[in-house]
């Protein structure tokens, strides 16, 4: 069964349709990326599931479960953690305060002590934090920034993790580092992960499989060799010369 | 554990300071120690909710309002130790009420709302009191002021253990975390408008009962005078010139003000309203996280 599911997806903004009936599904244990050009309503659909928006129209579920109702809150209890984009660490607390904060609210039963310890102190490993966990988030870099925007979404101990660009901005050194420790966390914690990225090479490399959206509707899904093969994405995403626009005039 | 036992100790010796110190130096002295010990209890209380949420009240004295006013109306009917415990309830279970609708609105929205919502409060009790007849209201047998003194230093007291142990609590870091920034709190799993509702709700409890002790003390009564917006005020600017990070914030900044306003009000209450807007500026731009921030940069 899918992890995550969603059916006929829709959320309009006044007369824009961010999303126009989306169909997608998650499986279980997967990478699944989700590739499209700005605005193609990539993290309007992970503002949605994660229950930071409510959907115009469609459902999701969620191990079966239907989430779109409840609260984000509930949502990130229910096992579902996501990045923002424009990362949003507490800018005053620290590396650990930060990663600290979600172990404590995230889970359904709060770890404490020395489990609360040494959980933290793993996911500052993981993601390369060691060093800096006494640091406020506002005085850390942005590669750091978005290492600890990951860390904590993990601290609160997801089944599906969603990576809004968490490599965008990185150097190609950055970028594989990021790709490797997302491997090995998929690995070790059996994450899935849902995620969206620029960096096409990288997304490439991560994904057993990509949707792609255009225009909030899903043009294409499949392996990350069919996907790149496929006409449709090629328009999208080279503004290819038979543009249906272009054929009319 | 040793820093629970610090602050324990710290509270108890400095209430039992301000009390018998107050005693013993004479009556004017026991006025002002009343005083301090009234706004250290208001300003704890309002940075148990503003300080850790990020959310300004400028509408606290309502709490503070309905606490005296609670105690006025029913101070013939039920001995006042009862009613001082029931005028912070009153004063909570409002704020409880109107935390839904008025939470809903963040940043400079939320000061204005809160600032409102106290006027309006004020003038309708004002409409409801004229109605009655009543322009004010007298009590006769409040208990004496060495008896005020000591709940009112209970109440300081009991505020500022309220602030800290709040603070450095999980419930305290979800609020912190709120005040971080709200969308990536509820991200991460805390119901952030249960929380603000609730540390709203805290917030207003203390500041019910010390309206009702105040109320004894002045033994009258006058919803203008009691529900006054000077005292939110008043509140803030110790808050800011304290620092509200933590629970020592709320301390040194009612201290430094009722010392500015002893001092300067024998020479002339022009002076101290000077002081106060060039302190208060000052402190804005210079000291943001006021006196405690000042502190702790010297230590660190």
């Amino acid at each position: 069964m899918s992890l995550l599911e969603i059916r006929g997806l829709s959320k309009t903004f006044g007369g824009l349709r961010a999303l126009d009936n989306i169909d997608l599904a998650v499986e279980q244990g997967s990478i699944h990326g989700l590739m499209g050009a700005n605005g193609a309503g990539k993290t309007t659909l992970f503002s949605i599931v994660a229950g930071n928006q409510r959907p115009t129209g469609g459902e999701v579920r969620f191990d079966g479960r239907r989430i779109d109702r409840l609260r984000p809150d509930l949502i990130c209890r229910a096992g579902i953690a996501r990045t923002f984009q424009i990362v949003r660490p507490f800018p005053d607390l620290t590396a650990r305060e930060n990663i600290e904060t979600a172990v404590l609210f995230g889970h359904a039963e709060r770890p404490r002590g020395k489990a609360l310890r040494d959980l933290v102190d793993s996911l500052l490993a993981d993601c390369g934090l060691a060093d800096q966990a006494g640091q406020r988030a506002a005085t850390l870099t942005l590669a750091a920034r978005k290492r600890l925007e990951v860390a904590r979404a993990l601290g609160t101990g997801p089944r599906l993790l969603m990576l809004d660009e968490v490599m965008a901005g990185l150097t190609p050194t950055e970028v594989q580092d990021m790709i490797a420790a997302l491997r090995s966390l998929h690995r070790r914690l059996g994450l899935t992960i849902l995620i969206i990225e620029h960096v096409m090479s990288a997304l490439n490399q991560i994904s057993d499989v990509i949707t792609v959206l255009h225009h909030g509707q899903k043009i294409a899904h499949g392996t990350p060799d069919i996907i790149a093969r496929d006409p449709l994405v090629q328009d999208a995403y080279f503004g290819a010369d038979n543009d249906p626009a272009e054929d009319r005039e | 554990m040793r820093n629970t036992l610090s602050i324990l100790c710290v509270t108890l010796a400095f209430g039992l300071a301000l009390y018998f110190g107050g005693i013993a130096a004479g009556p004017y002295w026991q006025l002002v120690a009343l005083n301090l010990a009234m706004w250290i209890a208001l300003t704890q209380s309002w940075s148990l909710f503003s300080g850790l949420t990020g959310y300004v009240s400028l509408g606290h004295v309502v709490a503070y309002g309905l606490g005296a006013y609670t105690m006025v109306i029913l101070f013939r009917e039920w001995p006042v130790w009862v009613l001082i415990p029931i005028g912070g309830a009153v004063a909570g279970l409002f704020a409880l009420i109107v935390a839904l609708p008025v939470l809903r609105v963040r940043g400079p929205y939320f000061v204005i709302l809160t600032f409102g919502l106290a006027e309006l409060v004020k003038f309708v009790l004002l409409a409801v009191e004229t109605a009655l007849g009543q322009s004010s209201r007298l009590m006769f047998g409040a208990p004496g002021a060495q008896t005020l003194l000591a709940w009112m230093v209970a109440l300081a007291a009991l505020a500022t253990l309220l602030r800290h142990f709040v603070g450095v609590s999980v419930f305290g870091r979800g609020l912190i975390a709120i005040r971080e920034d709200e969308t990536a709190a509820e991200t991460i799993g805390i119901p952030i408008s249960r929380y603000k509702a609730l540390a709203f709700a805290l917030s207003a409890v203390i500041p019910g009962m010390v309206g009702a002790v105040m109320a004894l003390r002045s033994t009258y009564f006058e919803v203008l005078q009691v529900f006054s917006p000077t005292i939110s005020f008043t509140i803030v600017t110790m808050a800011i010139i304290g620092g509200a990070g933590d629970a020592r914030g709320p301390v040194l900044g009612a201290l430094f003000l009722v010392a500015l306003s002893e001092i300067l009000r024998g020479v002339s209450p022009q002076l101290y309203l000077i002081f106060l807007g060039i302190s208060l500026i000052g402190f804005v731009l210079f000291a943001p996280n006021g006196l405690t921030g000042l502190l702790r940069r010297k230590t660190s």
